[in-house]
């Protein structure tokens, strides 16, 4: 079929113009409402996530070499803050008393960057970290124990009665 | 210091007085693996909605199954060979 619908008028002019979806009207040389096809974005659909499907992420996690160390690490931070809990609480409370400077007075912290947890956590274990694991030690508190939060400590502690 | 802050140090020090080295390492662990779950999500699977609830019960049991495991002194291949226990 064509696409074009051709014709002669009364006064004996011919015509031809296309026929099909509306793609804008002709006035004199010019198209209006001419609107070009845009393709269109297919939908994103978020699925909610099953437990079959965090296993395999956790498992394949696990099953990544370095992963080792990091898990080494992060008992050897745990080990450290536990030996020398007595000592990061006492820094804490100075903290909340006397603010920074009640902390520094100490010689423990140093780091005035980091976070006051990091710092002191870090100023108190620090000499307790094999030279090797020193970097990933470091990391360990700043990803892990400085962002853990009051309620996921709640909810680890109903798994340990 | 925030409160924030202070319930978490409160919270932390009664895990420690009641359950000691163990409660320590469980809570350091079930962390680790939570943020490294995110982290694969959001990367790989950028639409799929993560459910904290479900991501907290996986997490722990199988950082409780490490820890229940291990012995005190831990090296790098004493992991490695729980790790492998684990996953078979």
């Amino acid at each position: 079929m064509s696409k074009f619908r051709t014709g002669r008028r009364k006064d004996g002019r011919t015509y031809r113009y296309p026929v099909g979806p509306s793609r804008g009207r002709r006035i004199g040389k010019k198209v209006v409402g001419y609107k070009p096809k845009t393709p269109l974005q297919p939908p994103t659909l978020s699925r909610k996530m099953k437990e079959s499907f965090v296993r395999g992420v956790i498992k394949s996690i696990l099953s990544q070499t370095f992963f080792f160390k990091e898990i080494n690490s992060t008992f050897t931070v745990a080990d450290s803050i536990y030996t020398n809990w007595t000592l990061i609480k006492e820094l804490y409370k100075n903290y909340e008393k006397e603010g920074f400077i009640g902390v520094v007075k100490s010689d423990v912290v140093q780091n005035a960057v980091s976070s006051i947890q990091t710092n002191i956590i870090w100023g108190v274990i620090k000499k307790y970290i094999p030279e090797s694991y020193q970097t990933d030690s470091y990391n360990t508190i700043l990803t892990i124990t400085d962002k853990v939060t009051d309620e996921e400590i709640k909810y680890v502690e109903k798994f340990l009665k | 210091m925030s409160k924030n802050s202070l319930n978490k140090l409160i919270e932390l020090d009664a895990l420690i007085q009641k359950h000691g080295q163990k409660g320590v390492r469980l809570l350091h662990l079930f962390k680790l693996l939570k943020i490294k779950v995110i982290e694969m999500i959001e990367k790989e699977y950028p639409t799929i909605l993560i459910d904290e609830e479900t991501l907290n019960k996986i997490c722990i049991q199988n950082a409780q199954r490490i820890i229940k495991r291990g012995k005190e002194n831990l090296t790098e291949d004493d992991i490695k060979e729980i790790i492998l226990k684990i996953m078979k």
